[in-house]
């Protein structure tokens, strides 16, 4: 049972702002509860919290198509997501990182928003927004702003959100016809399972070969989301040979023990990671390299 | 018109509450005026107990009463056979799940909160977190057993020093197996009812083993038996999970009832749950074969180390049955197979589906393949050289001649539904071309002793009670529980065969130990065989009170009667079984009977370690097909099959659905299930199935193959035997040989779970070896 000082349903965007402004010290959002309910079994942390429930405001539920960005609302399912053809077809990465999460129940209830705002290194959209360029909109009552996803999420666990901001949309790049998306995650098992480590790829050829945008990370390994300009740079204009895919996955595993140290977990997770962007990139590229 | 019930895959009698969740679990009970319980943990696995505080929580809101150890009182531990636990602590905690105190509130929410206030005073005793720590110490966890090792069990057939002097090639190794947890879905729950006339308690919930459970609370309780009245609640799973963790629950929660004179309710969170009840054993093998050079098995010595944990639990019978049955279904001449059990600090360890086997098997059978290899032989070509067949002695000294051994008929089915031969072969030239996802197959076979075997010699009974009403409906009382396994539909099937009766005419009601016969419990896959010979015996004397009735009544000779399908037919007479029940009541016969069955003595010589260990057995083979990713040391399994002679199968349909379980209880066992034990502080890490985890619907495979291969077994009543525990016992001995195969090397894991840690470090060492 969670405990709380007070419990507030709202349902529109307005009555959110409203409720946030309202409330005393001690706010805490709720959307699909999927990480809020699970924490609150532990101890009492929302005691002397007023919980205002924003599942459900259908204003934050919508997927729209922008010139360049698809904007997704922060209370989108993630089997919304998962379903949308236009995220399907233009940022497919996040389709397939939404579909690998949970369960069927999970995913029918769970939202985009608060699989960011929890922050948990292992949320699997993570990585998939990073790729895709994610930036976020943030309402704080009744002030917009729009900031880049690294900016938002601070470390493990914890943004850089005041406890009055709303996550009101997730913004992602359009990818050009003809981009492959890669989403790889490995679990424990296949279903139920946090990430031990995603890889998200997003990869643009020209009619030549040469390869015209590239984005690969991982999720579940750093504590922030990442991009590494470095990395990506190693096969941007380039026909890849099989050496460059080599020295891709070197650089990318390397980043493990660089950027999350050294723990019990990197003699898995480095290795794992090689191997695995080599794998991913020899598919995408469909064997073309030499 | 065919009424014969066994054989036909009725529906089971409580499908249809279960599914629409009408079906009342311990849980789901609300009493006026119930109290809910919380127990307060140990702080330190090992400390003697100097005080507990409870003045603070006993004035906490909605609190009722709080009791500890000093409160109880009867006898202060229990146990089934060893008497060495306690239900509340009394002056030494021996691991995390002791409990301290038990707080009894109005609601669960305050007996949670009070719980926290509860403090105690300890003096820190050194932590013997493993079995190795616990044979180096001096220091004694139970003072009864000094060197604290609490069970031993030691095989021994033939002459193994002049059995490894024959032997052209042998192999040798450790194999090691981690805690298991039961993982039932539904956590303990008990209620204990005070009756209002007397010092009398009921008992409703989830009891595995109900007269157990009542002899426990009558001795710790000080109440007569009779008056402590079980009636367990449906059962959502055990795996041999709620005996005595049912127990010490329906003792706190007694206690608490008798005290207050209210009802208490008591039940666990999940992580309660994995905290205080006991698990799977684990067990270190060290194990050595011998064979001659065209295959033949010529010598096996195994060295068994078992964790027993806190308590002795049921470690010495599990021992029993590692040793008596880890030889597996052989020929072999000379056996040393000595089980031994350690207590340690850590979680205890006791009955679970499969009681020492499931880890015996996969060592034996991964050795197996090491040999094997050596010889260039195929695993099946291996196990056809030396699986047992009629008329052949058991590794253990057992002549088999009075059933079919049907162990090579059962490996071949399930080699076949898997095409194992073709595979291996296939895979086996496959896997050189220097694919990253490699495929294997392994197989692995097992003999299971039905029910408890000759450590039980005397107290292998059952009881049943038979009653026919007037109306020709029967009615049954039956202390063998319904845990989910579907026994109450299989039990009603061999008494409307045993009495020659539809399947509609029989009631077999909740079981209430104020009704039904005390019997043994259904544990150690015992209860088709036992509950069937009770059942028969009841039959044949309600039959014999009915002839009486129906001589007197026609006047005629009842020799040779026949009751079948319905009808009851002597000399011309041929009347419906309901109008000859009617009789008996007319003429004021009773046709009442309670039916007994014990199993003959079993002629086995403990000091020797030699002879007949079971009565009969049921004969297992299960292979599995894997794919192994050597970049992530990720394993899928992509198909199992599991063949079993259990006998006769009473219902197929739910001895088919006994199989898919157990499957995939073995998948879990074999690849991700670990608790997360730390050998330095003896803490369980992992409490709850967030953490535990546990193959879901997606990880076992939906192309999982069952094989009933039938053979009536002439020692049973309606010809069948066991088939609960065989249905997981050999599945992680094959899937571990399906891996090693995919890796290319016999033995190359030899420790579960293969995770994907220890998958993949297997293979960075194999391919390092290799560069
Ligand atoms: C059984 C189970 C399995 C799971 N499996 C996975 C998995 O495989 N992969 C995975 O990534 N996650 C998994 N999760 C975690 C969880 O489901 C996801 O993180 C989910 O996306 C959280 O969304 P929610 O709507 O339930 O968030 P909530 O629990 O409601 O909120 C989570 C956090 O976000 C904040 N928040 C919510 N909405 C907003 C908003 N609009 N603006 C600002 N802050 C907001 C809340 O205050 C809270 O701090 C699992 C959870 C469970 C219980």
């Amino acid at each position: 049972m969670m405990e709380c000082r007070e419990y507030i349903k709202v349902t529109t965007l307005e009555e959110a702002l409203e409720a946030l402004a309202a409330a005393q010290s001690g706010v805490k959002l709720l959307a699909g509860g999927t990480d809020v309910l699970v924490n609150a079994r532990e101890g009492h942390p929302y005691r002397d919290m007023t919980i205002v429930d924003i599942y459900g405001i259908a204003q934050l539920c919508q997927v729209e198509e922008q010139a360049d960005w698809i904007a997704i609302g922060a209370g989108a399912t993630h089997a919304k997501i998962e379903q949308s053809p236009l995220i399907r077809e233009k940022a497919g990465v996040l389709a397939d990182a939404c579909r690998t999460v949970g369960s069927p129940q999970i995913r029918n209830h769970a939202t985009i928003g608060g699989n960011l705002a929890n922050a948990s290194p292992a949320a699997d959209a993570l990585a998939a927004l990073s790729v895709l360029e994610a930036e976020v909109e943030i309402n704080r009552l009744g002030n917009v702003r729009r900031v880049p996803l690294g900016d938002v999420i601070e470390k493990p666990y914890r943004t850089t959100l005041t406890e009055r901001d709303l996550i009101t949309r997730i913004f992602v790049k359009k990818a050009p016809a003809g981009t492959r998306f890669h989403f790889y995650k490995l679990g424990r098992r296949k279903a139920l399972s946090i990430s031990r480590m995603t890889i998200a790829t997003l990869l643009h050829r020209d009619a030549s070969g040469v390869i015209t945008q590239f984005h690969m990370t991982m999720g579940a390994t750093f504590p922030k989301p990442m991009l590494f300009a470095d990395v990506d740079a190693m096969l941007i204009g380039k026909r890849p040979t099989r050496a460059d895919i080599i020295a891709v996955a070197d650089a990318l595993s390397a980043k493990i023990p660089l950027i999350a140290g050294i723990r019990p977990s990197t003699a898995y997770k480095q290795p794992v990671c090689n191997k695995m962007v080599q794998r991913i990139l020899n598919e995408l590229l469909g064997g073309d390299a030499e | 018109m065919e009424t014969l019930p066994i054989g036909k895959s009725l529906e089971r009698i409580d499908a249809r509450a279960k599914v629409t969740g009408r079906a009342e679990y311990g849980a789901d009970v609300r009493l006026p005026d119930m109290l809910y319980c919380k127990g307060v943990y140990a702080a330190h696995p090992h400390a003697k107990l100097l005080a507990v505080h409870t003045d603070e929580a006993k004035r906490a809101e909605g609190v009722a009463c709080v009791v500890t150890g000093a409160d109880i009182p009867g006898e202060k531990m229990f146990g089934e056979l060893y008497v060495d636990q306690y239900a509340l602590v009394c002056d030494k905690t021996r691991f995390f799940g002791d409990v301290i105190a038990v707080v009894a509130a109005q609601t669960q929410e305050q007996a949670d909160a009070a719980a926290d206030l509860v403090t105690a005073e300890y003096e820190e005793l050194p932590v013997l977190a493993t079995p190795q720590m616990a044979l180096a110490s001096d220091i004694a966890i139970n003072a009864d057993y000094p060197n604290n090792i609490c069970g031993n069990v030691h095989v021994r057939k033939g002459d193994i020093v002049a059995g490894f002097q024959a032997a052209d090639v042998t192999v040798s190794g450790t194999y090691r197996t981690g805690f298991v947890e039961h993982a039932y879905i539904e956590p303990e729950s008990v209620t204990a009812i005070p009756d209002r006339m007397r010092r009398e308690l009921t008992v409703l919930g989830c009891a595995q083993a109900p007269y157990n459970l009542r002899l426990t609370v009558a001795r710790m309780l000080n109440i007569p038996i009779a008056q402590v009245i079980v009636k367990p609640s449906v059962i959502g799973g055990s795996f041999g999970g709620k005996i005595e963790s049912a127990e010490s629950l329906a003792v706190r929660a007694g206690l608490v009832a008798l005290i207050t004179g209210r009802p208490a309710q008591y039940t666990l969170t999940r992580e309660d749950s994995i905290r205080e009840s006991y698990k799977r054993h684990p067990i270190d093998f060290d194990i050595r074969l011998g064979a001659k050079r065209d295959g033949t098995l010529c010598a096996m010595q195994v060295e068994a180390i078992g964790d027993a944990g806190a308590y002795i639990n049921m470690s010495p019978p599990v021992m029993y049955k590692t040793a008596t049955l880890g030889p597996g279904p052989y020929l072999i001449s000379n056996v040393d197979y000595n089980a031994t059990s350690v207590m340690t600090n850590t979680v205890h360890t006791g009955s679970m589906r499969g009681f020492g086997t499931p880890q015996a098997i996969f060592a034996l059978e991964n050795a197996m393949d090491e040999l094997a290899e050596k010889l260039h032989l195929t695993p099946t070509e291996l196990r056809r050289k030396n699986l047992l067949q009629n008329g052949d002695v058991s590794p253990c000294g057992h002549l088999l001649d009075f059933h079919e051994v049907s162990i090579r008929s059962v490996m071949e089915k399930a080699a076949a539904e898997l095409e194992f031969d073709d595979k291996y072969a296939r895979y086996t030239a496959e896997n050189k071309d220097g694919r990253r996802i490699r495929r294997g197959v392994g197989i692995a076979v097992s003999m299971r002793g039905a029910s408890i075997g000759a450590d039980g010699n005397g107290f292998d009974v059952a009881r049943a009670y038979i009653e026919v009403l007037d109306d020709g409906s029967v009615n049954v009382d039956l202390g063998l529980t319904e845990l989910g396994q579907g026994l109450r539909t299989c039990q009603s099937q061999m008494v409307a065969e045993g009495l020659g009766v539809s399947f509609e005419r029989i009631c077999l009601g909740n079981t209430d130990t104020s009704r039904a016969p005390a019997t043994g419990a259904c544990i150690a896959s015992r209860s088709t065989l036992l509950g069937g010979g009770a059942l028969k015996d009841a039959s044949i004397k309600v039959q014999a009170i009915m002839a009486r009735a129906l001589a007197r009544q026609f006047g005629k000779s009842t020799d040779g009667i026949v009751f079948r399908e319905d009808r009851v037919k002597f000399a011309d007479i041929d009347i419906s079984f309901g109008e000859a029940a009617k009789i008996c009541y007319d003429l004021c016969e009773t046709p009442i009977a309670v039916g007994t069955y014990v199993v003959p003595r079993l002629n086995w010589n403990e000091e020797k370690g030699f002879g007949e260990p079971f009565y009969t057995y049921t004969y297992s083979c299960h292979a599995a097909e894997v794919a192994v990713d050597l970049d992530t040391g990720s394993v899928d399994v992509l198909k199992m099959v599991g063949c079993h002679d259990m006998g006769r199968a009473i219902n197929p349909a739910m001895a088919k659905g006994q199989i898919y379980g157990g499957l995939a209880m073995a998948q879990g066992m074999a690849l991700i299930e670990d608790l997360g034990h730390s050998a330095k502080t003896s803490a369980l890490k992992n409490l709850n199935f967030e953490d535990y985890l546990i193959p879901t619907v997606l990880d076992v495979p939906d192309c999982n193959v069952p094989i009933l291969d039938e053979h009536h077994d002439p020692r049973s009543a309606f010809g069948g035997r066991s088939l609960g525990e065989p249905a997981t016992e050999p599945g992680a001995g094959a899937l571990l040989c399906a891996v090693n195969h995919a890796l290319g090397h016999a033995g190359l894991i030899r420790e579960l779970p293969a995770d994907l840690d220890r998958v993949f470090a297997a293979i960075r060492s194999m391919e390092g070896e290799k560069s």
